[in-house]
């Protein structure tokens, strides 16, 4: 008879080594936080596709995804203009 | 195992093959053989097969007859209600593991990326339902002091993760949002989630009106022991018809004990106007049945299980543990009120003290009425547990016989396996589940 209760915890536990190992050494490994707006390309057919590195996408599908907009930097603040004196 | 159960399991494994069909199919020639790709056709596979069986555990939950009669018992159909619930949560596991394998060789930090939640929704549905998935399994499978109704209430969420699966599954950029809604894939996602759905809905909220139940109101309540109950119910409405060895879900409308259906094995003869149940004190719901009164309205539903003696037509050995004597209790009631029976059997029963053998006495006045009936009591904190071979002394030829078990997992798990290792075939040994958590 299947021993369901040791196969669940053992399914967990290599689970839970190989997702913390992934979280700990992918963010320790960055010097950069994790974007949370990651494009979702990757999850297409394409075995190898690096989309989430925001290079060029290649999408295997018919439809393609639209690729994320570029973050526009905010605009810089206008200079102040130095204040009106009165001519002497 | 007979030709029904093989058929249900035939048709669980050809559905659980179908998604990896349907995806070679889709690949045609062009089956790709590097890393990426592999683990990535991996990671589908573990999530449309998981999500394939975690369907079906709600089909199996609806306590449907045919499927019943396919497995060969009520007790049976939940067993393999776990089996295919801890297989479809180890597949689903895997499935984001395997899909973020390709990324690892270049950058964990994408993988990293892919695993945790983001703006994505369609994502996020996927990671609640896993997350909800291991806690509720968890739950049910480590957690065995919660309290039954807590647990039962608990368990409903999985219709909850099951429709936060199927969210993930058809608005994730993935194979089967991207197909079109004619093609194979995506029907086939569409049948498994409708299938999950249907035997979600029917089991909350349909099953307790359309399962066959009686109403009952309690006849009497006596004390057959240190925390077991004898009760008798009798018939407020047309009786249940039943045969002895079989069990019913039994809701008392009791405030103190709560309307939580209780699965107890009867303890009556076959089609008895009145019907028995002898519970012991095991859980925190049996522990509070000295709340209960003469008069009190009992809901039965059921009858369920296989476990009766006719199926049989061979001399056979009944082995009991402790409380799980109830159900031969009725089988040797029938047994001495019809003398056309003519089949030999023995009944092992065995308990940790002598106080606690239950109805002992009955079962003495049943064998003194049938001369084909023998009852063998076996203390086990005087002889130690019983074992095949101590029975084998006793009754000497155990080849060609039937043999009927109930009690703790560990006494019915170890005399079968000893029974198979004599040279028993599976086929003419019978257990019934006690516990359906």
């Amino acid at each position: 008879m299947i021993n369901i209760k040791t196969s669940v915890g053992v399914a967990l536990v290599i689970f839970i080594l190989v997702f913390g190992n992934i979280i700990a050494f992918g963010i320790l490994g960055s010097k950069n936080a994790i974007d949370k707006n990651i494009p979702l390309n990757y999850i297409n057919n394409s075995g190898n596709d690096n989309s989430l590195n925001n290079k060029t996408k290649t999408s295997t599908t018919n439809n393609p995804t639209p690729v994320p907009k570029p973050i526009v930097p905010a605009p810089k603040p206008k200079p102040t203009p130095p204040p009106v004196t009165r001519a002497s | 195992m007979n030709y029904k159960r093989l058929l249900a399991w035939f048709v669980i494994i050809i559905l659980a093959i179908i998604p990896v069909f349907l995806l070679m199919l889709g690949k045609g020639e062009n089956i790709p053989s590097d890393y990426g790709s592999i683990t990535h056709i991996l990671g589908q596979i573990t999530g449309l097969v998981g999500m394939t069986l975690f369907a079906v555990t709600f089909i199996l939950s609806t306590r449907i007859k045919f499927i019943e009669d396919a497995f060969g018992g009520l007790d049976k159909v939940y067993e393999v209600h776990g089996i295919l619930g801890g297989t479809a949560l180890i597949l689903i596991l895997f499935h984001p593991l395997l899909l973020v394998f390709k990324f690892i060789p270049e950058s964990i930090n994408l993988a990293a990326k892919y695993l945790l939640p983001s703006s994505y929704w369609s994502v996020n549905f996927g990671i609640i339902a896993l997350v909800g998935m291991i806690f509720l399994i968890f739950l049910t499978l480590y957690v065995r002091r919660m309290k039954y109704h807590n647990w039962k209430f608990s368990h409903k969420f999985l219709g909850i993760v099951f429709i936060l699966a199927i969210l993930h599954i058809f608005l994730v950029r993935g194979t089967i949002s991207q197909d079109n809604i004619f093609h194979g894939y995506y029907i086939y996602a569409a049948v498994i989630s409708l299938i999950g759905l249907g035997g979600f809905f029917y089991s909350v909220l349909f099953r307790d009106r359309i399962a066959p139940n009686s109403l009952y109101k309690i006849k009497s309540l006596s004390k057959r022991g240190e925390d077991v109950h004898e009760i008798i119910l009798s018939p407020e409405n047309e009786p249940l018809r039943y045969k002895s060895g079989q069990f019913v879900f039994v809701t008392f409308k009791n405030k103190i004990i709560g309307e939580e259906p209780h699965p107890f094995s009867i303890a009556s003869a076959s089609n008895s106007h009145s019907l028995r149940i002898i519970v012991k004190g095991l859980g925190d719901f049996t522990k509070n049945l000295s709340s209960l009164n003469v008069g009190d309205i009992v809901r039965v539903e059921g009858p369920y299980g296989r476990f009766n003696y006719k199926k049989s037509g061979k001399d056979q050995v009944w082995i009991a543990g402790g409380i799980g004597i109830t159900p031969f209790i009725g089988m040797a009631e029938e047994m001495a009120h019809n003398p056309n029976i003519k089949d030999k059997v023995e009944l092992c029963y065995t308990a940790r003290k002598h106080e606690d053998l239950i109805c002992i006495e009955e079962l003495k006045e049943f064998e003194s009425k049938n001369k084909n009936f023998r009852v063998i009591t076996w203390i086990s904190n005087e002889k130690g547990l019983i074992t095949v071979k101590d029975i084998e002394n006793i009754i000497k030829d155990l080849k060609d016989k039937e043999f009927f078990i109930c009690g703790p997992q560990r006494l019915k798990m170890d005399i079968k396996r000893d029974l198979i290792k004599r040279g028993i075939e599976k086929n003419r040994i019978h257990m019934e589940e006690f516990g359906f958590r």
